[in-house]
């Protein structure tokens, strides 16, 4: 791919830059010879152990709480539960629907049967 | 021990050429310095350390010159990965959780030695690349520095030639525009 005329000065200024660059390369045989550097772990030493300190003391508090926690009443039974919103169920009209109708009973028979009755 | 792997080390050849691969190292090192530094946003301490890890590498026979595409263009991405490797590692080691843990990691050291060398033109044209995106500044730096193609460029980053096309030609304009700036 070759490049336009426009690109001369663009390509000019990088020749300037390499130049420059080559000018303050270090030899090939002084990186050679240079120990080879000890890799940094990616965690410090120091790190780790405050790291390791304050998981500590963190799961000592959490044992302390759990320890510390006032001891819960008797657990209900599941056959007593109620659900809290389980009074939203009862709607009106709902002995109607609790029987099935008879082939000779009137609607009527059963609204004056609990005429006597409080609403719930 | 240590001179039996030197020695094994120095002996060990190009298969392609026969040439001896440190010789080929050496012939390649300017333009692979300034490769490094491209990938070390001209942080020169650090290009130093992973053009030494890329030579050991190489040396040692961790990274393999499988034929592929040119000596240099596997060499330069050898090096971008190398750079890459050393880049992740410090972020892994700068994560916030536990940066208050640590002594902060000094900056890159600017010496005023260094900042004399620097002509104005390099300094203008290097600022002008810091700015831009990663994968524009590599591929403008391998056409324009290395003297390299786009596709050459696309081998080393190891991307498609299409979007080598596309990372040259946006950062082309985008470096113009920084320049003018």
């Amino acid at each position: 791919m070759t490049r336009p005329d426009d690109d001369r000065d663009l390509a000019a200024a990088f020749s300037a830059l390499r130049r420059e660059e080559e000018r303050r390369c270090p030899a090939f045989s002084e990186i050679r010879r240079r120990a080879p550097m000890r890799s940094q772990p990616i965690v410090p030493r120091r790190s780790l152990v405050a790291v390791a300190a304050a998981a500590g003391l963190a799961l000592a508090f959490l044992a302390a709480w759990i320890g510390l926690r006032p001891p819960r009443g008797p657990v209900p039974s599941i056959a007593e539960w109620r659900s809290p919103t389980g009074f939203l169920l009862a709607t009106p009209g709902r002995e109607i629907l609790a029987a099935p109708s008879g082939l000779h009973r009137s609607v009527l028979d059963v609204a004056s049967s609990n005429k006597g009755r409080s609403p719930s | 021990m240590h001179d039996r792997r030197q020695r094994t080390v120095r002996g060990r050849r190009n298969p392609m050429t026969g040439e001896p691969l440190e010789q080929r190292l050496e012939a390649l090192h300017p333009a692979s310095f300034g490769w490094a530094l491209g990938c070390c946003r001209w942080d020169r301490e650090e290009a130093e350390e992973v053009l030494q890890t890329t030579y050991l590498k190489i040396l040692d026979g961790r990274a393999r010159f499988d034929e592929r595409s040119s000596f240099k263009t596997w060499l330069f991405a050898v090096i971008r990965r190398t750079a890459e490797e050393r880049r992740r590692g410090r972020w892994l080691r700068s994560l916030a959780a536990l940066r208050w843990l640590d002594d902060p990691a000094p900056p890159p050291v600017s010496t005023p030695e260094a900042r004399l060398d620097a002509s104005e033109t390099s300094r203008v044209l290097r600022s002008a690349l810091q700015a831009l995106p990663a994968r524009q500044r590599e591929v403008l730096h391998l056409v324009f520095y290395q003297d390299l193609t786009v596709e050459e460029a696309a081998r080393v980053l190891g991307i498609s030639i299409g979007s080598a096309r596309t990372h040259y030609h946006r950062g082309k304009a985008a470096l113009a525009r920084e320049v003018r700036r």
